[in-house]
């Protein structure tokens, strides 16, 4: 497994290096945008981590955008705390997920790992015919939602929410990703719809949050995420 | 720029009250007239300062002479009586134009004083905030590091491990600090960018909730948030911090054995969110400072986390305040005004 670390602070790409090492990977490091896009048009990666402030032009916006141009290699932007409108470009402009800065390096193995065992099968999928986590189960061929094995009535709209959610388990999806998927393009501003639906969507689950009992989990300012399946 | 501006200010009232002056000139005695144009002198004089107030005086003294004094448009004055009092007129003008302009340089330095006094308070907490709170982590992670290089080789592998938990867990105690200090620094500036949108309460209250069983694995919060309690328009990131601040602080003072309420509730115009807990009462004297920067009580880190709730839900043009809890306990409420289409 090979991965590009693209950070404008060379004691971060070391740090990470020698880290991500230690996880069995193998690592190549870049220090801004430009070096980053030559590397990854000239190597066969199966992962990048990418710091979203470059500090130079190409920022890590740019860069994400450019490599989507020609490639769907798996994308996780580094960001910081406050920087909500940057994580959602970001996603919007095709990053598979984001870490907050500072991060632990087992948190960031983590995702690496749920990033890489879902890309094989995306977008395909067409083989799932349920899904299952805890007390849920969404048959997705009968259009069924069984919560503690008693049915749940959800609307078409809920219920295509949910499996929108559910089908990218574990992945961030924005607000405009899923208005995008569940209501069409022309829906893309209307983004207290999701809340709406997401909340009638949670009630009928029987989500309890204070009991870790949560199938949808909130990535405040960016948009959801289904728990991950493992 | 500003002082042509207030020059011209001056002379343009001068002229305009004449030609009303002037217009009326048959039914004014000379005491309405002088009096009339004090006025003006003292208007120039508190919204333009000293030396255009003295130019309104020197203009309305020849303008009252020459357009309102018999006989009309000469310097030239008939009566020597009405000679007195067009100089006793000037001096009283020039004397309380002089008075109301001192009058405004004086209320604009003790404002700026009261300023500046504040800003000085908070710059001394704020200095001993990262003298004293942000050195603390960054002597541990320090000396656990160099002990680590020192010793790593005859140190015990359990101890190598204690060590290295207790630097990430300063670091995230650190990292928590400087972001404290800074959304405190941007309140209190002003300066903080708000995203807002329609949303629900409820849900900032499950987040909350759910953080706090990642941490504690336990289940210490109680969620009630009837039907009837509207979205209504807010930052979601910006209220989620100001919520969670206010539950750890409630769960700091929580008995082990009992949950802490967050409720919601929709009154009149505004929906407001209860967090309840059934610790210690709050005293008097500490409610008063309770909400200021760098005030801590016994359990507390750095003292922000409650002046950051209430600078956010302020910057939502709501209120926050603490009541007590019925049995005992604080019971800190926020309220958001409701939006215009939830109404």
């Amino acid at each position: 497994m090979k991965i590009l670390v693209v950070d404008d602070e060379t004691q971060i790409c070391r740090l990470l290096k020698t880290g991500l090492n230690g996880y069995g990977y193998e690592v190549l490091t870049a220090t801004n945008g430009l070096d980053a896009l030559r590397i990854a048009a000239q190597q066969k990666l199966d992962l990048i981590i990418l710091d979203i402030n470059l500090g130079s032009e190409p920022d890590g916006l740019d860069v994400c955008s450019q490599i989507r141009g020609w490639s769907a290699v798996p994308i996780i932007m580094l960001s910081i705390r406050s920087d909500e409108k940057t994580k959602v470009a970001s996603l919007d402009a095709g990053a598979d997920d984001y870490v907050v800065k500072p991060f632990g390096m087992e948190e960031l193995s983590a995702r690496i790992r749920a990033i890489l065992r879902r890309a094989p099968t995306e977008p395909a999928g067409s083989a799932v015919t349920e899904i299952r986590v805890g007390d849920l189960l969404i048959d997705l061929v009968n259009r069924r939602v069984l919560v503690e094995g008693d049915e749940v009535h959800l609307t078409p709209t809920e219920y295509d929410l949910l499996r929108v959610l559910a089908m990218h388990s574990g992945k961030v999806m924005t607000h405009k990703m899923l208005l995008n998927e569940v209501w069409g393009p022309d829906y893309a501003a209307m983004d207290n719809y999701v809340r709406v639906f997401v909340n009638q969507i949670r009630k009928k689950l029987r989500e309890n949050p204070a009991r870790n009992v949560r199938y949808i989990i909130n990535e405040p300012g960016v948009g959801y995420r289904f728990v991950e399946i493992e | 720029m500003g002082r042509l501006r207030a020059y011209t200010i001056s002379v343009l009232l001068t002229a305009a009250t004449t030609l009303l002056l002037w217009g009326l000139r048959a039914e004014l005695t000379p005491a309405n007239i002088s009096l009339i144009y004090l006025l003006i002198v003292l208007v120039v004089a508190v919204s333009q300062g000293t030396r255009p107030s003295l130019l309104a005086s020197l203009a309305s003294f020849l303008c009252f002479n020459f357009f309102l004094v018999k006989p009309f448009y000469t310097f030239h004055v008939a009566d020597p009586r009405e000679l007195i009092d067009l100089f006793v007129f000037f001096a009283c003008a020039s004397l309380t134009g002089q008075l109301a302009s001192y009058a405004r340089i004086q209320a604009e330095r003790a404002q700026r004083s009261r300023t500046f006094e504040e800003a000085d308070r908070l710059k001394t907490a704020l200095l001993h905030a990262v003298s004293h709170d942000l050195r603390t982590p960054i002597t541990i992670i320090k000396t656990s590091a160099s002990s680590l290089l020192t010793f790593y080789t005859t140190l015990p592998e359990n101890e190598r491990v204690e060590i290295l938990r207790g630097i990430e867990t300063e670091a995230d105690h650190l990292n928590k600090m400087v972001g404290n200090l800074l959304d405190i620094s941007r309140l209190q500036a002003g300066a903080l960018q708000m995203n807002r949108t329609i949303n629900s309460l409820e849900e900032v209250a499950g987040d909350v909730a759910a953080r706090v069983w990642q941490l504690t694995h336990q289940e210490r919060i109680y969620i009630c948030f009837p039907d009837s309690v509207p979205l209504v328009s807010f930052d979601y990131g910006l209220i989620l911090q100001a919520l969670s601040n206010l539950v750890e602080n409630a769960l700091r003072y929580e008995p082990s054995d009992q949950k802490i309420d967050i409720c919601g509730e929709c009154m009149n115009k505004e929906v407001r969110v209860f967090v309840r807990n059934h610790g210690p009462t709050i005293s008097l004297e500490e409610r008063k400072i309770l909400f200021e920067p760098f005030f801590h009580g016994a359990g507390g880190n750095i003292g922000l986390g409650l002046a950051i709730a209430k600078g956010i839900v302020e910057a939502h043009s709501g209120r926050l305040w603490v009541e007590d809890t019925p049995g005992g306990g604080a019971t800190f409420i926020f309220s958001l005004p409701l939006t215009v289409e939830a109404l």
